[in-house]
């Protein structure tokens, strides 16, 4: 479960032994200009294929009215108006999912007993499809921001829970005795050997769950609101407005490399002891 | 320093009981080297557990000092097979990491780490992780991480096992010179005979499951030892003859169970 959705960019390549000597900086330019050149080439053969009509615009749009859908929005108060509330939905949700899954996870994992118990329970739950709770969210909740936050929270606490309850099973047992021998209390091992131990596993589900939480946003928006980039979505596609569509599309996107540059940074820093490997 | 007197310990795997010692007494005095050496499975880390107060006897009785042990044993060290350090910690922080639990103060905690690290060769690495690290690295910064908070007895499971033969005997070296300097008492936990031998003042052989005191054999090879050249000597091969014929049953008995 938690190896896919993993940017293909994380996957390690083996250091392979070269002929020739490399200049790794001029190697990266290079790449980013190709991969620069090569989306230009998809956009434009995309629009000239509309412009000489080899495409029905109707269903793709066009590059040039995206943007400038996209500007529209700008200037007309649609982004300030709808992009935060998407934002702070999958922001929350994600954050509240991830501090009750962490909590839950490690205390699942720290009493097996606990664990045994509610097993089937958590399994029952879990093989559910989230997003059919929304329903459910939207009748108790209401339609506003709490049932979208709710949602998100819910799919996100399950990827983050497993992911910590796994994470504090692996810990070395062997470990865990070597530092109670030196007279570490409960607390110590918990906070300087199980959490720190955990945390490269956790970290797997933290990055797995960050475009989960936009879904969970966008579903909820998509279902029942008035705001958000899920009702721009709608709205747009029940305008028969493609260029809207896709605009919406580029936002979500935007924002989900944006949670995931976050979240890659903090790993960066909290696992830094794993990038010096030679 | 510890003893072990009439140490019975079962295990449940399922229905069926597995005897892993049944009926070890012996003993090993302060400042001493001893070794224990028998086929796998024999219950060898079982004993450590046993006067770690990790796990209890199911009958007979393991004294530390004198009094039974109840609980953990916090004057004990324990170094196991795979090094366990702390891979998202420096060098320096796994060293100084039970004087830290200790709540040392952080001048004291340098001095000493800056006094181990020396000692195991490791001061320009105190900054590195363990996984930049050599595997003979590796088991002289957990080495440093268990002397650096003077446990009373050093218990070490099969330390160097995964190491290679070259990397091994250097860590022999390594290990005697310490443990010169410091007469620490350690309990050796080895299938390797050689090594044994080489390091022990004391060898205990146990047999095969359920694991039994076989002998207990006196090393009286001289002191200071070079373990690449005494294992060339006339009497390090007649010990080892003796050793082995001891052992050698036993080891076709596990290996045909």
């Amino acid at each position: 479960m938690s190896d896919r959705s993993i940017p293909l960019s994380t996957v390690k390549k083996d250091d392979v032994l070269l002929e020739h000597k490399i200049n790794p900086v001029a190697v990266r330019i290079r790449l980013i200009a190709i991969r620069l050149a090569l989306f230009a080439v998809l956009l434009a053969l995309w629009e000239a294929g509309v412009r000489y009509k080899l495409i029905d615009s109707f269903f793709t749009s066009q590059p040039s009215m995206i943007f400038q859908r996209l500007y529209e929005w700008a200037v007309g108060g649609q982004l300030v108006q709808h992009v935060p509330i998407t934002i702070l939905e999958a922001f929350l949700g994600f954050v509240i999912g991830t501090a009750v899954g962490g909590i839950v996870g490690f205390i699942f994992g720290w009493f097996e007993k606990v664990a045994d118990l509610l097993d089937p329970f958590i399994i029952a739950i879990y093989s559910l499809p989230k997003v059919a709770l929304a329903p459910l969210f939207i009748l108790w909740f209401g339609i506003g921001i709490e049932t979208k936050i709710i949602l998100t929270a819910t799919i996100v606490f399950f990827l983050v829970f497993y992911n910590t309850y796994a994470g504090v099973r692996d810990v070395s047992r062997e470990l865990v005795d070597i530092v109670r021998l030196m007279g570490a209390g409960t607390l110590q091992v918990l906070w300087r050997v199980v959490l720190p131990s955990a945390m490269t596993v956790i970290f797997v589900g933290l990055r797995v769950s960050v475009p989960y939480a936009l879904i969970g946003a966008v579903v909820g928006e998509m279902m029942a609101s008035n705001r958000g980039i899920g009702f721009l979505l709608t709205n747009s596609t029940g305008q028969f407005d493609t260029a809207g569509a896709f605009a919406a599309l580029v936002l979500l996107v935007i924002i989900s490399t944006f949670l995931n540059g976050m979240i890659v940074a903090l790993e960066k820093y909290l696992l830094r002891w794993k990038k010096t490997q030679r | 320093m510890l003893e072990y007197r009439g140490v019975t310990k079962k295990f449940y795997k399922r229905d069926a009981e597995v005897v892993a010692l049944r009926n070890v007494s012996f003993k090993i005095d302060e400042g001493r080297f001893v070794s224990v050496v028998g086929p796998s499975g024999c219950g060898k880390s079982t004993l450590l557990n046993l006067s770690a107060g990790l796990s209890m006897p199911t009958a007979g009785e393991v004294l530390y000092k004198g009094k039974q042990v109840t609980d953990i044993n916090t004057q004990l060290g324990y170094i196991t097979q795979r090094d366990n350090l702390l891979e998202w910690s420096t060098v320096y922080d796994n060293i100084v990491i039970a004087l830290r639990i200790r709540r040392m103060p952080r001048q004291k905690q340098k001095e000493l780490a800056d006094y181990y690290l020396n000692l195991m060769g490791l001061t320009d690495f105190a900054k590195h992780y363990p996984m930049e690290l050599s595997g003979g690295m590796r088991k002289r910064a957990s080495l440093a991480r268990t002397l650096i908070y003077s446990p009373e007895l050093v218990m070490m499971d099969e330390p160097f096992s995964a190491l290679d033969a070259h990397v091994k005997g250097m860590m022999h070296e390594e290990l005697l010179r310490v443990w010169e300097l410091e007469k620490k008492t350690i309990l050796f936990i080895t299938h390797d005979l050689t090594e044994a031998i080489t390091l022990s003042d004391q060898v205990v052989v146990l047999s095969a499951r359920p694991g039994t005191v076989k002998a207990i054999i006196d090393i009286d090879l001289p002191r200071p030892r070079d373990p690449f050249l005494l294992q060339t000597t006339p009497e390090f091969i007649e010990i080892y003859h003796r050793v082995w014929e001891l052992l050698r049953d036993d080891i076709r008995k596990s290996e045909a169970a």
